[in-house]
């Protein structure tokens, strides 16, 4: 019964986002308000039936209402309270739904807090935002609704994702969906730019801050992301160039690129086209990223027509497609930058295009290798996969050239070919980089590497992230100088730059975090009772197997004594976790985390009768801990660069027109 | 419309019934049954010549059940199956060549984690170096040296419009 209700919300919503569109459409056509205000009326009526459809579908799993499909699907009696709230985005029609919810909010949102100088092009806006929450509204109630009903109704269900219920998992997909949606809004302000055919005075301070949003939160989720994995999937490690990582870090990078291409145009007013575009391919490809992973097309070509979903998809995305093609090929000649004779020379605007185009290389990149197997399936009907080591090939060039453009870009100016203090800012740079490297290296225990191109990759990483912090720091240092070391001044001006600088040390945090995968260890070995090994300064005594109940879980717990270098640590319990809903055994990692390294271990296996024996893989994962201060060193810099309430505030072209 | 060849058919059935057992998550490791002896008794080897030669060879093969990772990576029974061909195949002193033609007879290219740059696949991996070799000159080109004529009267505007009016300017005194 009420699972009909929910269909039938979601089928109203719908309806409202159909007549919501149409408004908006005929108001920018007859240039009516009120037809807009119905509008934006329409969308928030829409935005408080999908949630009361979601406060519905938690209450149903919160009851354990079998009688729901995907309820009986995603969850079981035997999950543990909190996990029955997070099944809601377990499965493909409750995370499709949370998807069109958080759009739909941050749609309202959008709709409700827009600028006064942004009025005239608001109906453009709710227009694109509702037609993409039409059709996916469409989607819901055709193809992937989440209260569809089944009869009959069963007593227990079959049980969530044992590999979700994780914490990690809980807040992961909220996160990534928050950043993939808020795209959405540069995304329609892009299309209502084209639309109306110009850029508006208010369209870059708006723009800018979702875009900034945006930014956080994909960060954030992709890195919790790979934490998930890290703790979860037991192979020691957080990245692994998979289609649905890739598909969540295309996005980012059109949206990195995005924000640097907003910079440029706040600053001279030029690269507005380029905004343009990359604001709509932002999210286009965080919606190609969700067609690739859920049509079934990145397993084989041929299952791409076995879901409806797949062809529903493609259908939309290429006539989203089209009409902003269109509308580009019509309008963007017209919106064009104050002067048309600049010179761009060597400038900080030209280290900035050189930055977009290293991360739409980048972007390229991984577009590439994620769809080259479905090209390749398709042409020579032979398959082929592409996997880490195709990725890895590339990507550290261009996170060599990014960290040279961060330092080097940075200590640039608008233009001018002259970098202030240039040589002795960078001598400076190197002298304090070259402590700052040492002991990075010798922490790490980088000499430690075998391998010599591992070695040589490593040493040469290391040392240009430190310079490159260095170099940024000692911006940062003339830029407050310059203003006399007046902190106050310096904090209300340019909040923005200073965002901009933490966020980018976070980025080199991360890059020096990456290189520990260089150097990564690990050792297999099968120990009876009472057998230690030695690994890496430590030693590691196996105790035994002992079985143990977690929530809904069963353990089977490996104890290993732990020491190093003669200390006695913490004992450690890598175990195998049975589920009552599945035959699998999931991985509980065990991790004993230093500043410099994991040691991270997993049980392979166990002798089932006795207990007395098992093998364990043990690794040491450098510097993984870097790359989570990074994620939160970076999301801190992108909030400051929010906060800040001067920067986009005016469009330096209305100061230019009325000068 | 692209048409497979029949052994591809089965072997994506194939695959597609081993991912809907592993579960549609990567790389799940864990599959439940007797516990192997073999699988127990055999520790992979970490150090000497031929532990990293086992380290590359079975790092650069994909998990066939899994997605993203190496069999190294993976304990699931097929990627332990086929770590345990490899180190047979390094104790008997074949070469990485050898042995990853070995897998790549058994199971097509497919098996390898990055295509082998040749054939069609070399596709792969020009596209990319292309961009990459291609772009910088192109943003000079495009960008740096592109400079806007200034007309004798003064007005800042592109070679065709100048050209256009001059055009306009030869019509109206013909």
């Amino acid at each position: 019964m009420l699972a009909d209700l929910g269909f039938y919300l979601l089928l109203l919503c719908f309806l409202s986002t159909c007549y919501g569109v149409l408004s908006a459409v005929l108001a920018a056509y007859w240039r009516h308000r009120r037809l807009y205000r119905s509008s934006r009326l329409a969308l928030t009526a829409t935005c408080v039936m999908a949630l009361s459809a979601a406060g519905l579908l938690w209450y149903l799993f919160f009851h354990r209402d079998y009688s729901v499909a995907y309820v009986f699907k995603t969850s079981s009696n035997d999950l543990p309270q909190i996990y029955t709230l997070t099944a809601f985005w377990s499965s493909l029609e409750g995370s499709h739904f949370l998807w069109t919810l958080l759009l739909s909010i941050y749609a309202t949102i959008a709709l409700w807090t827009y600028s006064r100088d942004n009025e005239h092009i608001m109906p453009y806006v709710s227009a694109s935002l509702q037609a993409v929450l039409a059709w996916m509204f469409y989607l819901a109630i055709s193809h992937s609704d989440p209260f569809l009903r089944m009869f009959p109704s069963a007593a227990d269900g079959q049980g969530m994702n044992t590999l979700l219920q994780n914490p990690y998992m809980a807040i992961h997909p909220p996160t990534l969906f928050t950043g993939y949606t808020a795209l959405a809004i540069p995304a329609a302000y892009s299309v209502a730019a084209l639309g109306y055919g110009d850029i508006t005075e208010g369209w870059l301070k708006t723009t800018r801050r979702w875009t900034l949003f945006a930014w956080c939160a994909l960060t954030a989720g992709i890195i919790l992301g790979g934490h998930w994995a890290y703790v979860e999937l037991g192979w020691s490690g957080y990245w692994a160039w998979d289609p649905v990582e890739n598909s969540s870090f295309i996005p980012w990078i059109f949206c990195t690129a995005l924000l640097h291409s907003l910079v440029v145009q706040d600053k001279l007013g030029h690269l507005k086209r380029l905004s343009l575009i990359l604001a709509f391919l932002a999210f286009f490809f965080s919606f190609f990223g969700t067609f690739i992973t859920r049509s079934g097309v990145i397993s084989s070509v041929h299952s791409f027509a076995e879901s409806p979903i797949g062809p529903n998809y493609l259908a939309f995305l290429a006539s989203m497609l089209l009409i902003v093609a269109v509308l580009y090929g019509f309008r963007a000649p017209s919106i064009l930058p104050p002067e048309a004779d600049k010179a761009w020379g060597v400038s900080k605007e030209s280290a900035l295009v050189i930055t977009q185009f290293l991360l739409l290389t980048l972007a390229a990149i991984v577009c590439v290798g994620t769809l080259y197997p479905i090209i390749s399936e398709a042409i020579t009907s032979e398959r082929t996969t592409v996997q880490a080591p195709y990725f890895n090939a590339f990507a550290p060039w261009i996170g060599l050239g990014l960290v040279m453009a961060i330092a080097l870009g940075n200590m640039m100016r608008y233009q001018s070919a002259k970098i202030p203090n240039g040589a002795k800012l960078m001598t400076i740079a190197a002298v304090c980089a070259a402590p700052i490297a040492a002991v990075l290296i010798i922490g790490g225990d980088v000499l430690l590497t075998k391998k010599p191109f591992n070695l040589g990759a490593q040493l040469v990483g290391l040392c240009l992230c430190a310079w490159s912090a260095c170099c940024l720091t000692g911006d940062l240092f003339l830029r407050i100088k310059d203003l006399r070391y007046k902190l106050g001044l310096f904090f209300t001006r340019n909040l923005a730059y200073f965002g901009g600088y933490v966020a980018h040390i976070g980025l080199i945090i991360a890059i020096a975090g990456f290189l520990g995968n260089y150097r990564g260890m690990q050792k297999v070995a099968t120990l009876k009772q009472g057998e230690s090994i030695d690994f890496y300064g430590y030693n590691l005594k196996f105790d035994e197997i002992k079985i143990a109940q977690k929530d809904n879980a069963t353990l089977y717990q490996g104890f290993i004594n732990v020491s190093r270098n003669g200390l006695e640590l913490p004992p450690i319990h890598p175990a195998r976790s049975k589920y009552p809903t599945s035959s699998n055994l999931n991985h509980e990692i065990a991790l004993m985390s230093t500043f410099w390294h994991d040691l991270y271990v997993t049980l392979s296996d166990f002798d089932r009768d006795t207990g007395k024996k098992a093998t364990f893989e043990f690794h040491i994962n450098p510097t993984v801990r870097f790359v989570w201060i990074a994620a939160f060193v970076m999301v801190t810099g992108g909030l400051l660069a929010i906060s800040d309430r001067y920067r986009g505030s005016k469009s330096r072209d209305a100061i230019r027109a009325t000068e | 419309m692209f048409l497979p060849n029949a052994r591809t058919v089965i072997r994506g059935l194939l695959f597609a019934a081993l991912i809907s057992v592993a579960g549609s998550f990567p790389c799940l490791a864990g599959e439940s049954g007797p516990v192997d002896e073999d699988a127990l008794k055999k520790a992979w080897p970490s150090d000497g010549p031929q532990g990293e030669l086992f380290h590359e060879v079975s790092s650069s093969l994909r998990c066939p059940t899994c997605t993203g990772i190496s069999v190294l990576e993976s304990d699931a029974r097929f990627s332990q199956q086929i770590k345990s061909i490899v180190l047979e195949q390094v104790q008997a002193g074949k070469t990485r060549e050898q042995i990853l033609q070995h897998f790549t007879e058994r199971y097509g290219p497919w098996i390898l984690r990055s295509p082998p740059a040749k054939g069609f696949n070399i596709l792969a991996w020009l596209l990319p170096l292309s961009i990459l070799l291609a772009g910088p000159p192109a943003v000079w080109f495009f960008v740096w040296r592109k400079r806007r004529v200034v007309s004798t009267l003064g007005v800042r505007a592109a070679d065709d419009i100048i050209k256009e009016m001059q055009a306009r300017l030869e019509e109206m005194r013909a």
